[in-house]
């Protein structure tokens, strides 16, 4: 059995491994200077020495950013979904909002993000925020949306109210839709906390990547966006792990496969 | 006999489409009744007035004699996809009626594996409804049209997705389900054959907007599964034909007469 589970493993590493010492080689062969662009080595070594700066403050800084950001979109997204689902004027007057403002460059709104809300740890959850709620939002209403017409008229001749069609039919309609969402939020909101500590934070990994890239720092630079990517594959992960938990019946039939 | 269900000058329209005019027919207690006619003639509408999820703009529809207030939830409605929850098992998904009637999920779950061998489902009781074959779910979407607990039943054309064996066979299979429950059925279906093979009586509507019933009562027999090679079902077949082959004769286009 296991042999399936793996083989994407073994394939990850193997190209991985080739990637970095492909790396390795051209900037030892070439000579490129360190500052340019650090071997994987430099990287590992310098991700060692500061191993307290980033792991202990910085770190910690940028999750907890990501994780309250990520938090508030939910609630704000899945609030905003359930109301623009139970209400057609809502839904109306919502809807091309929602849309229009991912049509503006987030980057560039994002100082005057930070105008209103500061430099303290809100003015970051709120750029988070404006990353990651429209995957959120647009993946809960559309899957709700989703819900077949007629098994809502065939549960109607059951006698079935709003309320039971919602629960029973609409939501777990709605999650692989949901967790879609989810996963792609997950991953922007990394991008998001990076961008609220360029444009001002006193700790965090994208503050501690800028100013190292000011210093040209190129190995701590790079050691800091190692752990940025490694966040973002971990959120990626949890959401992934919190689909297949609830989606019960991807589970069992997963669980099917395996046997 | 007792009428199950009635229409009493039941007028419809979608819009300003008028889909049923005026109708009146009634269907009595315990009979099996195929609905026939060509695409896009309103069989659906009838079904989706006399299920509640439309309401007549003029007349009455009765059930068992009265009018209901609600009929929503009284009428039992198996449509022509099986609309089975893929993320459900066979049994939750047989209980969803009873659930909605907020039984406890204990009792709920008893009542279905009690009812699941007569279905010819025992042993399938935790599959999913995709490990299932088309006629597998078939019955079980109508089992669950059955614990509605509802004597009346209609059904969407219920066999067009399956092949012709399978078909036959859950032809057979329904005919001895209706026996044993002793329900109403009123089926939708395109197949002439079928529907004078199973039929108490045949309707036929022919034109739209509905106004009348063309009742066609094929030949009493002690078991239906041998009006399949009934030579009196012939001439009923060719009178149905040709009802319905007037209908489709196409029109004089409006301003293009002589």
């Amino acid at each position: 059995m296991g042999e399936r589970g793996q083989t994407p493993v073994i394939w990850f590493f193997a190209s991985m491994s080739i990637f970095l010492i492909g790396w390795e080689l051209a900037c030892r062969l070439l000579q490129i200077p360190p500052f340019i662009l650090p071997p994987p080595s430099a990287v590992i070594l310098s991700l060692w020495e500061l191993r307290g700066l980033l792991f202990g403050q910085h770190l910690w800084a940028t999750l907890r950013e990501v994780a309250l950001g990520l938090c508030v979109s939910i609630l704000f997204g899945v609030g905003l979904a359930l109301a623009m689902n139970f209400s057609r004027p809502v839904q109306r007057i919502v809807y091309p909002y929602i849309v229009i403002s991912q049509t503006i460059p987030i980057i560039a709104l994002s100082p005057i993000f930070i105008l209103w809300f500061g430099y303290s740890l809100s003015g970051k959850i709120a750029i988070t925020i404006l990353f990651t709620f429209f995957p959120i939002v647009v993946g809960t209403y559309d899957g709700l949306r989703a819900a077949d017409r007629e098994m809502v008229d065939l549960m109607k001749t059951m006698g079935a109210t709003r309320w039971q069609i919602f629960c029973k039919l609409q939501i777990p309609s709605a999650l692989p839709s949901f967790f879609s969402g989810l996963k792609v939020a997950a991953t922007y909101s990394v991008a998001g906390a990076t961008i609220g500590e360029w444009l001002g934070a006193s700790e965090g990994l994208g503050y501690f990547g800028r100013r190292a890239s000011g210093n040209f720092q190129a190995p701590a630079l790079f050691a800091s966006v190692l752990l940025l990517s490694a966040l973002g594959m971990l959120l990626f992960g949890l959401a992934h792990r919190a689909e297949q938990r609830f989606m019960q019946k991807s589970r069992r039939y997963q669980q099917s496969l395996r046997e | 006999m007792l009428d199950k269900l009635t229409f009493r000058g039941v007028s419809f329209a979608y819009g300003d489409q008028p889909i049923v005019a005026q109708l009146s027919f009634h269907v009595a207690r315990g009979q099996f009744i195929s609905l026939i006619g060509p695409s896009g003639v309103g069989k659906s509408t009838l079904f989706r007035l006399a299920s509640g999820l439309a309401e007549p703009d003029a007349g009455q529809i009765l059930l068992d004699g009265k009018e209901q207030q609600k009929r929503l939830g009284r009428v039992g409605y198996m449509p022509q996809k099986d609309l089975l929850l893929p993320w459900r098992t066979i049994t939750e998904n047989a209980m969803l009626p009873l659930e909605l009637k907020s039984v406890p999920r204990a009792l709920a779950r008893a009542k279905v594996a009690e009812q699941l061998p007569l279905f010819g489902l025992g042993g399938c009781s935790d599959a999913y409804p995709d490990q299932l074959s088309g006629g597998m779910r078939q019955r079980v979407s109508l089992l669950r049209a059955t614990l509605t607990g509802s004597d009346l039943l209609l059904l969407d054309e219920p066999f067009s997705a399956l092949d012709g064996i399978t078909r036959m066979e859950m032809q057979d299979w329904l005919l001895e389900m209706w026996q044993r429950l002793k329900i109403t059925i009123l089926m939708i279906t395109h197949d002439i054959e079928e529907a004078l093979v199973m039929s108490d009586k045949v309707f036929l509507l022919t034109e739209k907007p509905i106004q009348k019933i063309v009742e066609i009562t094929p030949p009493p027999v002690s078991d239906r599964r041998e009006r399949r090679h009934d030579p009196r079902l012939g001439p009923l077949r060719r009178e149905i034909w040709r009802l319905l082959i007037r209908r489709a004769q196409p029109q004089p286009l409006p301003g293009r007469e002589a």
